[in-house]
């Protein structure tokens, strides 16, 4: 029996195993060895040259990499921080709400799915410094939104917030609406107030849930390129470029591959660390 | 029989009806100020898509109008000019787009649903030796950074000569797709009772006839849900098509990217572009609202 089940469970799963393996983990690992040689695709016919731990160094040592990765996480860090809070609000609101729920929360959820390319674009003309409607409704004058160094990057944040909050929004509704009411008769009874029962009871026992949306918003935003592509590409003068858009740059406008492969594993170790503290706490969910 | 005097009590009653009426309206302002912020926020949030779909209406005059015309005379010029029936200053083949997305989110949605759906029945109904290790490691792939993994699968489509054909993006969003499918329905099968199958076994039925003529038929609901999940991931997608496609396999997003480059002044004909992207998401979105949450966590969302 215990032989059968092994064997039924594996046929099972053995082909997209397999599929996973071939199309993505052997690319993968192909990927770690060109990212110790220099290989250039523009010359024709391409030589692959064995550099040792140089392209890591060469990223490790160039200021570009780390004013990148110092805006990636500035970034990252800004845009699940504000939707983590508005998210939470409208969650709050939803909860409560006395009618309409449903209705609230379709609206609020349809910009997570829009396609970024879409967003980016109509952000872009929202932004525009003359008849766009940031500057139009607020009556900002003529800001050049996607121009400035710092205007641009609070422009490119707000527009991801914009697209992210619902994520969040949607699983701490779901994590509000799945708690037990007991605690807050008790609270209610010992006297606590609106804020104390929040506080106290409300947030510890949706402490998990937060954690689950912060973890899987945090590795989504640090890969970010769709909406920067359209927003600013990267600009002014790089000052919206993350780890990503720096990539594609090396990797398929230099056509330095080697270079761009050591680039995406310096990325894959942050996202390791990240993924492994949400798959921690995902299993320590499940035990 | 003397009747009970009524004023001794009169007073504290009258206190107790006033202070439940005036939390009974406390209650009533509080829930009309949550309304009230419910709206603001669902305008603020809607404001970016109602601009699409306004604009995508707009002669140009009206969209470059200071200040912002609100109330404007709509025209199908942008539409138009999209399906090729009036000129346009951008050069481009909407048809191409259109077909090569609904080919390419189609095929890798189907290969992803073949190859998943038994995957998932066994991740959530079998034990087998390394069932943990091969579930976290189809969860490991899917929080890759879709750069790290596109340079790799851009030089392999390059040896085997893929490049630019549908092929290639099927493969490419079978490595999101795969993972996403076999997390959701995972969880969709773990919802359904184990009786189901044990019944159909005393009946006599092999482990592959408990799965594909009990559990199946009852899973469609999931089925349709995390093929839409699917088929959207592709849908959306930018980095993979712009990488791997240029002339034969393009996708709309990258119909979408290309008018940028060329920055007229066509604002409408871009919004009107955007709205034959945007609107089937959107109405696919209102449709698996009830399995946004098992979707969301499956991962739902290429970020």
């Amino acid at each position: 029996m215990r032989d059968t089940a092994e064997r039924f469970g594996w046929a099972l799963v053995a082909p997209t195993l397999a599929v996973m393996v071939l199309i993505l983990a052997l690319p993968l690992l192909f990927s770690l060895y060109i990212s110790f040689h220099r290989w250039d695709l523009s010359v024709v016919p391409s030589r692959i040259d064995w550099v040792g731990l140089d392209n890591y160094r060469e990223h490790l040592t160039s200021a570009e990499f780390w004013r990148v990765m110092r805006f990636t996480f500035l970034y990252t860090f800004s845009v699940v921080g504000g939707s983590f809070l508005i998210g939470l609000v409208l969650a709050l609101l939803l909860k409560r709400a006395p009618v309409a729920r449903g209705f609230f929360t379709a609206m609020l959820t349809l910009p997570m799915m829009m396609t970024p390319i879409v967003a980016g674009l109509v952000w872009r003309l929202m932004y525009n410094p003359t008849y766009g409607a940031i500057n139009q409704i607020f009556g900002l004058g003529q800001i050049s939104w996607l121009g400035e160094v710092r205007t641009a990057m609070i422009a490119v944040i707000l527009t991801t917030i914009w697209q992210s909050t619902p994520f969040i929004m949607i699983l701490l509704l779901a994590g509000l609406q799945s708690l037990p009411e007991e605690p807050f008769e008790a609270a209610l009874i010992d006297g606590a107030s609106r804020w104390q029962s929040f506080r106290h009871v409300t947030l510890p026992l949706l402490m998990p849930t937060i954690m689950v949306a912060l973890l899987i918003r945090t590795i989504f935003e640090f890969r970010a390129f769709d909406v920067i592509w359209i927003l600013t590409t990267g600009g002014p003068a790089g000052a919206t470029e993350t780890l990503s858009l720096l990539n594609f740059r090396i990797s398929f406008r230099h056509f330095a591959v080697g270079e761009g492969a050591a680039l995406s594993w310096l990325m894959l170790i942050v996202t390791i660390v990240l993924s492994a503290g949400f798959i921690a706490s995902l299993y320590r969910r499940n035990q | 029989m003397p009747t009970q005097p009524p004023a001794q009590p009169m007073p504290h009653a009258a206190t107790a009806a006033r202070r439940r009426v005036s939390r009974r309206q406390r209650r009533r302002l509080e829930d009309a100020l949550t309304v009230l912020a419910l709206i603001v926020a669902t305008v603020i949030f809607f404001f970016p898509i109602y601009t699409i779909l306004s604009v995508s209406f707009k002669a140009p005059i009206d969209i470059m109008a200071t200040p912002i015309k609100w109330f404007f005379r709509p025209t199908l010029d942008n539409y138009l000019a999209l399906i090729g029936l009036r000129p346009s200053e951008f050069q481009f083949d909407l048809p191409l787009h259109f077909r090569n997305s609904l080919i390419v989110g189609g095929g890798s949605t189907l290969l992803s649903l073949i190859l998943g759906t038994p995957a998932a029945y066994a991740f959530a109904r079998v034990r087998f030796r390394g069932q943990n290790a091969s579930l976290l490691f189809l969860l490991a792939l899917r929080m890759l950074p879709p750069i790290t993994t596109v340079i790799p699968l851009f030089l392999l489509m390059r040896n085997l000569r893929l490049l630019d054909t549908q092929l290639a993006l099927i493969l490419a969003y079978t490595t999101f797709n795969l993972p996403f499918i076999v997390w959701m329905l995972r969880s969709f099968f773990l919802d359904l009772p184990q009786e189901l199958e044990e019944a159909s076994w005393i009946d006599g039925a092999t482990r592959w006839q408990g799965f594909s003529r009990v559990i199946l038929p009852l899973s469609a609901p999931g089925l349709v849900a995390s093929a839409i999940f699917s088929l959207m991931l592709s849908w959306n997608d930018f980095i993979f098509a712009v990488i791997l496609t240029s002339r034969k396999a393009p996708t709309l997003p990258m119909l979408i990217a290309g008018f940028t480059t060329e920055m007229g002044v066509s604002w409408g004909i871009m919004m009107a572009a955007g709205s034959v992207v945007v609107l089937p998401v959107l109405l696919f979105t209102l449709f698996v609202q009830r399995y946004l949450v098992m979707g969301l966590t499956s991962g739902a969302v290429k970020g």
